[in-house]
C-alpha cells in the first residue's frame, strides 16, 4: 500500500461517516420535472390524468402494496380515489394494486395530481415536491 | 330434513338441501356433511367490493352535533381534554369542521396553558381541515363524500385561517423573550439622620469641653494652691491661732492640689478623647461630602476666649 493511499483511508472512512449520518429525507428530495417520484420502477406516476367513474369502481385484485407519502419541503394531506386517506408524514396507506386516483395539497395549493399505478405487493415511497 | 343457513358472506338466495337419509347414518357425519354444502358457496364467491360510505352534508351534520354537545362543556373548564375528543373523532370521521373544532380547542389550551406544542396542534388539525374542505370542492373528490354545504365552505375556510393565524401569533408571543422587570430598588431602611460623622463631632466637642474644664480646674487649682502657699508662708508662727491658721490654710491648699489633680485627669481624659473623636468625625464627614456631593467643610472651630476678668477657650460648629 502506497503512503499516498493510506493517506486518503481517513478521509474516505470520513466521507463513509458522514454519507451514513447524512438524513434519511436528503436522499428522498425529489427532483423529477412532475413533481413527483416513486421509489418502484413498476409505480406509475401520471400528472394530472384522472380517472372515471367506472375506473374509480373497479375492482382491483391482489395483495395490497404499503404506500408511503412524503413531502419534500413542506406538509400535505393525501386523498386517494376522491377521499382523505391522510396527511404527510403520517399517510401510510395500503393500496390495492392497479389505478388510483391521487391528489396531494396543502390547503388551497395543489401539490401533485394524478392517477397512480400501485404495483402488487410490497412497498412505495411516493416523495412529493413542495412548492 | 331441511336446512338454512343464512349467515355472513351468504349469497341471498342460496339454501342448501338434504335428502332424506336413513337413521342409522352417524350424527357427526351429517354435521360435516352440512357445514361442507353451507360453506362451499361461501368460500368460492369473491368477496363483494367494500363499498365506500356515503357521507352527506345532513348526515355529517348529525354526527357532527353529537360530538360538538360532547365537547362544547368542557370547552372552559378542559380545552385539552376537549381538544382531544374532537381529534379523535375528526379523524375518524374526517369531517373538516371536527378538524377546525379540534384546532380552535388546542388553539384554547395552548394559549391558557402558554403550551408550544398545543399550538403546534391547533396549526396541524387546521391545517387538515382546510386540506379536506378545499379539496371537496375540487372535480376529484368523490360527490358521496361531502360533509359541508356548498354555502358553508368559505365560512369554515375562513374560521380554519384564523385559527392557523391565531396559533402562530400565540407562537410567536412565546417564542419573544421575556423582558426582565426593572429591578426594584432596596429601599433603605430609615436611618434618621445621615451618617456623616456629626455623632462623632458633637460628641468629640463636648468631650473637648469637658478637657477644657479640665485645664481651667488645674488653673484654678494652681491658683489657689499658689494663694494657699502664699498665705502660710506669711503665717507668723508666733501667733496663738498659728496652728489654728495653718491647719485651715493647709486644708485649702490641699484642696486645691486635688482640684489640680483633677483637673489633670479630666483635662487629660476629655481633651484626649474629645480632639480623638473631632478628627474622627471631621474625618467621616469629609468622606461622606465626597460621597454624597456635599460642599460643606466641618463647621468646628476652636477659638481663644479672652476677656476681662475671664480667659478660655471657646468651641463652636455646626453639625
Amino acid at each position: 500500500m502506497s503512503l499516498r493511499t493510506f493517506a486518503a483511508l481517513p478521509a474516505l472512512a470520513l466521507a463513509l461517516a458522514l454519507g451514513a449520518a447524512a438524513p434519511a429525507r436528503a436522499a428522498a428530495s425529489c427532483s423529477d420535472a412532475s413533481g413527483v417520484c416513486l421509489s418502484d420502477d413498476k409505480a406509475k406516476w401520471e400528472p394530472d390524468a384522472s380517472l372515471s367513474a367506472k375506473q374509480l369502481k373497479a375492482k382491483r385484485k391482489g395483495p395490497a402494496c404499503k404506500v408511503a407519502f412524503e413531502i419534500d419541503g413542506g406538509r400535505g394531506s393525501v386523498f386517494v380515489d376522491g377521499r382523505y386517506a391522510g396527511t404527510v408524514p403520517d399517510a401510510s396507506l395500503s393500496l390495492l394494486p392497479g389505478k388510483h386516483d391521487v391528489q396531494v395539497r396543502d390547503g388551497q395549493k395543489i401539490l401533485a395530481e394524478g392517477v397512480l399505478t400501485v404495483p402488487k405487493g410490497g412497498s412505495l415511497q411516493v416523495t412529493v415536491r413542495h412548492g | 330434513m331441511f336446512s338454512s343457513a343464512a349467515g355472513p358472506g351468504t349469497v341471498p338466495g342460496m339454501i342448501a338441501h338434504s335428502t332424506p337419509r336413513p337413521a342409522e347414518r352417524r350424527p357427526v357425519l351429517r354435521l360435516a356433511a352440512t357445514l361442507l354444502v353451507v360453506t362451499l358457496p361461501t368460500t368460492t364467491l369473491p368477496l363483494p367490493a367494500h363499498a365506500a360510505e356515503e357521507v352527506t352534508p345532513a348526515r355529517a351534520s348529525g354526527v357532527r352535533k353529537v360530538v360538538q354537545d360532547r365537547a362544547k362543556p368542557m370547552m372552559s373548564s378542559d380545552p385539552g381534554g376537549a381538544a382531544e375528543l374532537l381529534a379523535g373523532e375528526a379523524k375518524k370521521t374526517k369531517d373538516p369542521v371536527l378538524f377546525i373544532d379540534a384546532g380552535e380547542a388546542y388553539l384554547a389550551e395552548g394559549v391558557a396553558e402558554r403550551d408550544k406544542a398545543a399550538l403546534t396542534a391547533a396549526i396541524e388539525q387546521a391545517s387538515i381541515g382546510l386540506d379536506i374542505a378545499a379539496f371537496q370542492q375540487d372535480p376529484r373528490c368523490d360527490p358521496e363524500w361531502q360533509h359541508l354545504e356548498a354555502g358553508e365552505f368559505d365560512r369554515e375556510i375562513a374560521r380554519g385561517k384564523q385559527v392557523i393565524e391565531d396559533s402562530e401569533k400565540a407562537i410567536a408571543d412565546l417564542d419573544k423573550p421575556v423582558e426582565a422587570p426593572p429591578p426594584v430598588e432596596e429601599k433603605k431602611p430609615d436611618k434618621g439622620a445621615p451618617r456623616d460623622g456629626r455623632g462623632l463631632i458633637a460628641g468629640g466637642s463636648l468631650m473637648t469641653a469637658v478637657g477644657v474644664g479640665g485645664l481651667a480646674m488645674i488653673g484654678a487649682g494652681l491658683a489657689l494652691s499658689a494663694r494657699a502657699q502664699k498665705d502660710v508662708e506669711a503665717l507668723d508662727p508666733s501667733a496663738i491661732d498659728f496652728d489654728a491658721q495653718f491647719d485651715d490654710i493647709d486644708k485649702k491648699g490641699k484642696n486645691a492640689n486635688v482640684v489640680a489633680y483633677a483637673g489633670i485627669g479630666v483635662a487629660a481624659v476629655g481633651l484626649g478623647v474629645g480632639i480623638a473623636l473631632l478628627a474622627l468625625g471631621v474625618k467621616k464627614r469629609k468622606a461622606y461630602r465626597a460621597e454624597h456631593g456635599g460642599s460643606e467643610t466641618a463647621g468646628v472651630h476652636v477659638a481663644p476666649a479672652l476677656g476681662y476678668g475671664y480667659g478660655g477657650i471657646s468651641l463652636g460648629g455646626r453639625f
